[in-house]
């Protein structure tokens, strides 16, 4: 029986393997408009302020859009996405606005540094404020509270709470 | 002299309390009656054809006279009407063809700040922006109105059907909602009514943000996006609604808390592309960063996925819903092991075949409606060409029989042998109710 067990669990190696051959994949210049709706919970996005997040979906074109830098992770954190995304990206509120971030302010999500707890409001629960440098996630922390994360830092746990 | 003053008072004091009703017939004199009738005057309009935009800021009543028809036109541009008094009352119009400036938040009635306890009801509504909108309120009824936004535009860029923000009490019933963005948008509101009301072709029927301490029931949803949308919110009593024919999901609970999700039914939610994206399926319920909410009494019949608890949603209780052949009855790929029954009693599952020992009802027999093989071929979508290959087929009743490793999912230890006959609508609702005009004088009204 444990022989078994070993081999399905050898199938995801198998798969990782296939995959480590592919085509470097393409950093992805998204943009979000009026009419792209949240991936995760349908809203429509720019209607909300704070960050924005978006992602890239391997083996596909699809690149969903999420209302929310928290929803983004949200998604993303989930066991059954994780292994589909090849990139991620946030806007840097460091570099533009918050009530209407900019598009040419995305950044690699895994690069960013976070702020979470702050008292500026986003939408779908409290922000996941993200920023190009460690520098502007402390200022931002500064002088709206919060605490100044690292990408590994941003769980699902962390989102839901506990 | 003395005497007259008294008596000059007198009849001040009964001039405003007589309303007097005023009969109008073109647009001039209902400009006029606007600016010069006195306060809880009665305007009761002819037959014809009104145009512009309305300012009432004194409270009044603006009627259609019996067996008229009544067209309010704004000409495409700005609010029809603009309230910003209270007590006043628009009922039995056709209103058409106001703006589509969704930062003026242009509206077909435009309830601004201090129009409490306004009344809007039996109205015939059709335009491109914001049905009835309403900011900074408290009291509203709005009662059997039919509204219909521009099938032509995309849905995000229509208005809602009727748009509440920051609103105690609104009372919404008996409306009719087609060809919108939201049927029913709430923002930062509490303690609403909204039941008997009929949306379809449009994003959500009812789309809760920032609220509290609401109540919606008795709502059909049907062709939209979505039926019934709970975000940032708590407190919520979702009671004997259906959604069917949605295409992303039946009821959804995002960052929601203490709510009661009761006696629904969601069917057919089904995302019709031949290539669903992950995460795009339909589901008759879809729980995600909330917790401490109860799923009780509801149906999920006929879904993509009747359940899609994503990881996060783990702390809401879930007991005696029927869900009954839906293409996944569950879907939970979170790492825990959670247990579906309450006091003794789980869930109906279509999918069970177990049996119970005694009389009851109940089967002591527990039921798992995903196991650590499906988590897998979730996790690892490229390995579903071993889906029914004899190895998986073995390792799932090796599983079954020796618990080989540590169980993850849904286990409901108690499930229910019959569905629930309870859910659904508590009274049948009439699809022409909201034509008759009858209704503006008699609509129902709730928790008043």
């Amino acid at each position: 029986m444990k022989k078994l067990i070993c081999l399905l669990l050898l199938i995801p190696s198998l798969m990782a393997c296939s995959q480590d051959t592919s085509v470097p994949d393409q950093v992805l210049v998204s943009s979000i408009d009026s009419h792209d709706r949240c991936h995760l919970c349908g809203m429509m996005i720019t209607k909300y302020p704070g960050p924005k997040g978006t992602l890239q979906l391997k083996n596909t074109d699809v690149s969903p859009k999420f209302c929310s830098t928290r929803d983004m992770f949200n998604f993303a954190l989930q066991p059954e996405n994780q292994r589909q995304i090849s990139h991620l990206m946030v806007h840097d509120i460091g570099t533009t606005g918050w009530e209407h971030p900019d598009d040419s302010a995305f950044i690699d999500a895994t690069k960013a540094w976070y702020v979470y707890g702050t008292s500026r409001k986003a939408v779908m629960g409290s922000a996941v404020a993200s920023f190009a440098t460690k520098e502007s996630a402390q200022t931002f922390a500064e002088a709206f509270g919060g605490a100044v994360l690292q990408y590994d830092q941003i769980t699902l746990e962390l989102l839901a709470g506990e | 002299m003395k005497c007259m003053s008294v008596w000059g008072g007198l009849l001040l004091f009964s001039g405003f309390i007589q309303a007097e009703i005023i009969h109008v017939d073109t647009t001039d004199t209902l400009i006029m009656q606007l600016q010069h009738a006195q306060p809880y005057d009665q305007l009761i309009l002819a037959s014809g054809l009104y145009q512009g935009q309305f300012i009432v800021d004194k409270p009044l009543s603006i009627i259609a006279a019996n067996d008229s028809k009544v067209i309010v036109d704004a000409g495409g541009i700005g609010s029809a009407f603009t309230v910003s008094v209270p007590d006043v009352e628009i009922s039995g119009l056709s209103i058409r063809n106001w703006g589509n400036d969704h930062y003026e938040q242009d509206s077909g009635i435009r309830l601004l700040e201090g129009a409490n306890d306004a009344k809007i009801s039996g109205n015939r509504l059709r335009g491109d922006g914001f049905g009835i909108n309403a900011d900074s309120l408290s009291d509203i009824n709005i009662v059997g109105n039919t509204i219909v936004g521009n099938a032509e535009l995309f849905i995000l860029d229509r208005g809602d059907g009727i748009y509440l923000l920051n609103v105690q009490s609104p009372s919404v019933s008996g409306n009719t909602i087609s060809h919108v963005r939201d049927g029913v948008y709430i923002e930062t509101g509490s303690l609403s009514r909204v039941f008997d009301n009929q949306f379809s072709r449009l994003q959500y029927g009812i789309h809760y943000m920032y609220s509290k301490d609401d109540e919606a029931f008795n709502n059909v949803s049907s062709y939209v996006d979505g039926g019934y949308a709970l975000m940032s919110s708590k407190l919520i009593h979702l009671h004997h609604n259906r959604v069917s024919h949605a295409l992303d999901f039946g009821v959804l609970l995002n960052i929601t808390s203490l709510s009661l999700i009761e006696s629904n039914e969601a069917e057919f939610v089904i995302n019709p592309s031949d290539q669903v994206e992950a995460g795009l399926e339909g589901k008759g319920i879809f729980i995600y960063g909330a917790k401490d909410n109860i799923v009780w009494n509801n149906l999920f019949a006929d879904n993509d996925i009747g359940i899609y608890m994503a990881m996060g949603g783990e702390g809401n209780r879930v007991f005696e819903n029927s869900f009954i052949s839906n293409q996944a009855q569950v879907k939970y790929v979170g790492e825990s092991l959670l247990e579906w029954s309450y006091n003794g009693r789980g869930n109906y599952w279509s999918s069970f075949t177990g049996w119970s020992g005694s009389d009851s009802n109940v089967s002591h027999q527990a039921y798992r409606p995903n196991d650590n093989i499906d988590r897998l071929f979730w996790v690892y979508p490229e390995a579903k060409f071993l889906m029914d290959s004899p190895i998986v087929m073995l390792l799932k009743w090796a599983q079954s029989e020796f618990d080989i490793v540590e169980e993850t999912g849904i286990i409901d230890s108690f499930p229910l042998l019959k569905p629930s006959k309870y859910s659904g609508l508590v009274r049948a609702l009439d699809t022409y109710v909201s034509q008759e005009l009858t209704v503006s004088s008699d609509g129902t009204f709730y928790g008043k």
